[in-house]
């Protein structure tokens, strides 16, 4: 091939955002060598741009570093790729709940980590610490908006969750727990689980009449908990948490996920799926989003100890006037 | 240099030609592209030559390939087109791509809407100068952050006319496509919220302002509610209301038309992601026909169930109201 054909830019471009994810320690030109197959004298070719990167090689680079080519080509497009993980009846929840573990260790494993969560309900990563509320929204998931046919005609009870499915989900949440967090959340936090509760009942779909009440209770429990948890600044696990409070944004559920210069942005939608997307110019809008919804919020954990009460203050109320209408 | 055929390079390049016309030559239109002979065109064709990455753009930019799209064709993944307000991308720019949107759904003969709306659906704001204003003004001012407004408390005219009537058009637009909405009765909490935001934080430039808006929401809600109990959208097509009290999370919404299917998902806020992949369209059409058999018909039939609905979202607004004096 003639060399004076090869233009290096978008390669060298391309491979320098990969360079940018190793640790500093690391040799790119060994790691390029092992990762393509070729020697280490080829290796350089390519990072001096005398060799031109086959496709499939881009590929292969592609899928280990995760690095979006489309950011690169077209910066300024609008154009967008995401990857959707939906939990349906093929999709199971155990798969699901594998997702959402390998996402939470690949967050535990790295040094610089920044976490921004706006949560239109409470994020279900603090549901998984108590397995009869975990196992309630979970059976939710699979009878009503999944529509499992195994749960069709099926009652809630907390034996109707099997036991590996909740200790999965106490796994992410004991993970969870232990990630530094910063968290946006509205005081109507409560109100989807709230209505399910309610509309349960009124269903007849609980197995025992006493169980929307004791699931009430349980909300009780667990939002004092939460209320800890906010006083303090840290999860049951160790990992810091910032609880914001906004009154005027319902936030969407968006998360957004900074690992050393890399940004994934998670967004949810249909209620549990979720898009995921490493795109940076999307992860720098988001960013710059969360921050704007940060400075229209109130910070309450930590500090602020009346505002906080006043906001924990009223989600039990509703909780106990939905306790109350059953 | 010969090198095998790699794969990838011919999934790309039979992409570029499938968006050629049959008439022309692709062998022809990449040696022009690229600015090289026949001869090195059929070259890369055949896999011989490497195409480098800046040939790469270069089709890429031609013909809007994603080439992430090509290196991750598993099924679970989707390109979407990302529209989001902010302080380059104006309202005026946002509104008008919308509504070209629009117009192609009009275009269609068969064509339908369906939404899932967490909070009540943004185009039936348009239909009111002042909430459409007062909506527009909020996502500026305090969504974005747009400079511009920082010192600024609202008024009406704060909103340039163009930009209402561009709004009322989306709306005009909407009601000519038959549509079906799931709404729960929380889906005017966020707008009370930011009414009583603006009025603590003293962004009303009038003291009535807060009561006005409140005053305006109830007639938007009695307007909504007699389209609801005709089953038509004043002044246009079908409209279904559903109401679903348990699981409405987010707001999605599904457009058929013919035989073409597209999703939109519309988050924080003004944010866009719209998307024509033919996995993600079932998904979500089987997400909302699921969420439809959770839901209660209530318009044009369940009179009754249509007006306790309605009355509770005013209700709401009166209880705010009366704490406002």
């Amino acid at each position: 091939m003639n060399p004076s054909t090869v233009s290096e830019n978008i390669q060298s471009v391309f491979l320098g955002q990969i360079r940018n994810r190793l640790p500093e320690s690391a040799s790119f030109a060994d790691e390029l060598a092992e990762l393509l197959n070729v020697s280490r004298d080829s290796a350089y070719r390519r990072i001096r741009g005398e060799t031109v990167l086959s496709l499939d090689e881009v590929k292969k680079l592609y899928d280990q570093y995760g690095v979006s080519l489309d950011a690169i080509i077209s910066p300024t497009s609008n154009m967008v790729l995401f990857q959707h993980q939906a939990a349906d009846v093929n999709y199971s929840l155990e798969g699901w709940l594998n997702t959402l573990l390998q996402n939470v260790e690949l967050a535990k494993s790295s040094k610089e980590l920044e976490i921004i969560y706006a949560a239109k309900d409470i994020p279900m990563f603090h549901y998984f610490q108590i397995p009869e509320l975990t196992a309630f929204k979970l059976f939710v998931w699979s009878k009503s908006v999944i529509k499992d046919n195994k749960y069709s005609n099926v009652a809630y009870h907390i034996a109707a969750v099997p036991k590996e499915i909740l200790a999965k989900a106490a796994k992410v949440g004991q993970l969870y727990a232990s990630l530094p967090t910063i968290e946006i959340w509205s005081d109507e936090a409560f109100n989807s689980t709230l209505k399910q509760i309610e509309f349960y009942h009124e269903c007849g779909f609980f197995s025992e009449h006493d169980q929307a009440a004791r699931i009430c209770d349980q909300l009780i429990d667990f939002n004092e908990q939460l209320r800890k948890i906010a006083a303090e600044g840290k999860k049951s696990a160790g990992g810091t948490f910032t609880l914001y409070q906004n009154e005027i944004l319902i936030p969407d559920n968006t998360i957004f996920v900074k690992i050393n210069t890399v940004r994934v942005v998670y967004i949810n939608y249909n209620t549990l799926d979720v898009l995921t997307t490493h795109q940076d110019p999307f992860g720098k809008k988001t960013e710059l989003y969360m921050h704007n919804l940060l400075k229209n919020s109130a910070l309450i954990s930590s500090t602020a100890e009346k505002e906080r009460n006043k906001f924990f203050n009223k989600m039990e109320e509703q909780i106990q006037a939905c306790k109350a209408r059953l | 240099m010969t090198q095998s055929t790699p794969n990838i390079q011919s999934v790309f390049l039979e992409q570029i030609k499938n968006r050629l016309p049959e008439n022309i030559s692709f062998a022809d239109k990449l040696a022009e592209l690229l600015n090289i002979s026949r001869d090195s065109a059929y070259r890369r064709i055949r896999g011989e030559t490497v195409l480098s990455l800046d040939e790469v753009k270069q089709l890429c930019d031609r013909f809007g390939v994603s080439l992430d799209a090509i290196l991750s064709p598993a099924v679970n993944t989707s390109l979407f087109h990302h529209r989001a307000l902010s302080t380059t991308y104006t309202l005026e720019q946002w509104l008008n791509s919308v509504g070209r949107n629009m117009e192609v759904v009009n275009g269609f003969h068969q064509r339908e809407m369906i939404f899932a709306a967490r909070d009540m659906f943004i185009f039936h704001y348009f239909r009111l100068p002042e909430l459409s204003a007062f909506k527009m003004f909020f996502w500026l001012k305090t969504v974005i952050k747009d400079p511009t407004y920082a010192n600024q408390s609202f008024h009406t005219d704060v909103i340039p006319k163009e930009i209402l009537q561009a709004g009322n058009k989306l709306w005009k637009l909407y009601a000519t496509v038959p549509s079906t909405e799931i709404w729960s009765d929380e889906a005017i909490n966020e707008t009370i919220k930011q009414i009583e935001f603006y009025h603590e934080c003293r962004f009303f430039a009038n003291k009535k302002q807060a009561m006005q808006l409140c005053d305006r929401l109830i007639e938007l809600i009695n307007l909504i509610k007699s389209d609801a109990a005709e089953g038509k959208k004043t002044g246009g097509e079908a409209f279904k209301l559903y109401e679903n009290e348990i699981l409405i999370a987010d707001n999605t919404v599904l457009a058929r038309m013919d035989k073409m299917r597209m999703v939109y998902i519309n988050y924080n806020t003004l944010n866009l992601l719209t998307t024509h992949q033919e996995t993600f369209c079932d998904k979500a059409e089987k997400y909302l026909d699921n969420l439809i058999k959770n839901s209660t018909l209530i318009s044009v039939s369940a009179e009754k169930e249509r007006n306790k609905f309605f009355n509770k979202m005013k209700e709401r607004i009166e209880v705010f109201k009366s704490k406002l004096n």
